[in-house]
């Protein structure tokens, strides 16, 4: 639902996006989706990705960012984090329960792409999937606390790609 | 010798350019033969003889103002693979690399695009069957569903090997293949192109593929350079499939309404 949101244009946005207002997450892809969506139209694909948060990120290894659990497999939980692929982590033992699919959490980045080039072969083999390291859950409590102003938590937060 | 040579030559563009004012003025004229076999070596001279609204080269759909850089952008479009899986025919189609990640010029990705959606709301509008095919699993159940709801079809299972080219020994009955086949990945899991793609070629039927970074391009009639392995971007790809059939069909409505003796 909140793709659906991001993907309308921005007049249509605002509408809809008050209406889900109700639920912390939601207020992180209100602020989200505004932010990207201003001014974005009308700009080349260059000024585009020379702002984009990917670029902002520089060097992929060991970064901190945010990444929303797209799905969950028993305890692998496959972590969309706005590259091309989900990161896999294993869910661990302690509050299980709460890393259900949509909850947002951080994780440690460590490859965008898990691929290898085997002895005698071309080209590499790729996995399909990012590697990271499940750092911790962002608490929906912590969001609560303070909903008025999640740019600021943002600040001390570290980067979060393009998502 | 010479002036037979030259007389033959300016009877034929005489007769050539006798025809083109006819064909103007009447909309259907068949091309006769010695035209068709001009075709084989010049297939321009046929251009008389195809219908108005592909005569002007105008987007006729107005796809260019329906598709956006940003919204590609954020349907993460532009996304490779890593530098070390891509191939050789796809390096035309990128940016560049980005800390080993390949990015796909989203300007070279919306020309290619806005082609490929013209074609496929012309085949609709012509009342053509448009066939989508993935051998992506995350994608499949999206990529049925959109098939479903512009009353077109899909396969995302297993490809038989002859499903196209044995009809008769498969399904023992004469069937009407599919106009465009539509590959929103063209790769299976194995890392190969799909199957289909040759059995395609094989039968003549046009093709329209979304490439990835390490796809393989041969075969294929309108490429699409973009991510095929996020979700966004393939929902992103969908819905303007779905639009371009829908315009067609639309149009195709609006056509049969207006001559309403065909």
């Amino acid at each position: 639902m909140f793709r659906a949101i991001i993907r309308a244009r921005p007049v249509k946005q605002f509408v809809e996006c008050r209406a889900a207002y109700s639920t912390p997450e939601s207020i992180i892809d209100f602020v989200d989706s505004v932010a990207e969506t201003s001014e974005s139209q009308n700009k080349s694909f260059a000024s585009l990705l020379r702002h984009s948060k990917f670029m902002q990120l520089g060097d992929f290894n060991g970064r901190l960012v945010v990444g929303k659990i797209a799905q969950r497999i028993q305890d692998d939980l496959y972590i969309d984090f706005g590259l091309k692929f989900n990161a896999v982590c294993k869910a661990p033992s302690v509050g299980s329960e709460s890393y259900r699919s949509g909850a947002r959490v951080l994780i440690r980045l460590l490859d965008p792409e898990l691929s290898e080039r085997f002895l005698g072969s071309n080209k590499d083999l790729t996995l399909l999937e990012a590697d990271a390291v499940l750092v911790r859950l962002l608490s929906n409590t912590n969001i609560a606390r303070k909903p008025k102003v999640p740019a600021e938590k943002e600040a001390d937060k570290p980067e979060i790609p393009a998502e | 010798m010479s002036r037979v040579i030259l007389r033959n030559f300016i009877r034929n563009f005489s007769s050539a350019s006798a025809t083109v004012p006819r064909t103007a003025t009447t909309t259907v004229t068949q091309p006769d033969s010695t035209t068709l076999q001009k075709a084989t070596v010049q297939p321009t001279v046929l251009k008389p003889y195809v219908s108005k609204s592909l005569q002007n080269e105008q987007d006729l759909f107005g796809f260019e103002k329906a598709v956006h850089i940003d919204e590609m952008f954020k349907a993460r479009l532009h996304f490779g693979h890593k530098i070390g899986t891509v191939h050789e025919n796809m390096k035309w189609a990128l940016y560049g690399e980005r800390l080993g990640v390949c990015i796909f010029d989203l300007e070279t990705t919306k020309k290619y695009l806005v082609r490929a959606l013209n074609f496929i709301a012309h085949v609709s509008m012509r009342g053509g069957m448009i066939l989508f095919v993935t051998s992506n699993r995350d994608s499949m159940f999206d990529v049925e569903k959109a098939a479903e709801e512009v009353n077109q079809y899909s396969h995302v299972r297993k490809w038989q090997s002859g499903t196209l080219t044995n009809t008769r020994q498969l399904l023992g009955a004469s069937v009407r293949l599919p106009d465009t086949i539509v590959f929103m990945s063209t790769l299976t899991s194995l890392g190969e192109s799909h199957p289909a793609i040759v059995e395609a070629t094989k039968m003549a039927i046009p093709t329209i593929g979304i490439v990835d970074s390490n796809s393989d391009p041969a075969y294929l009639t309108y490429l699409i350079p973009a991510n095929d392995d996020t979700p966004n971007s393939t929902e992103y790809l969908l819905r303007l499939f779905k639009m371009a059939v829908k315009k067609g069909q639309e149009e195709r409505k609006r056509q049969q309404q207006q001559e309403p003796g065909k």
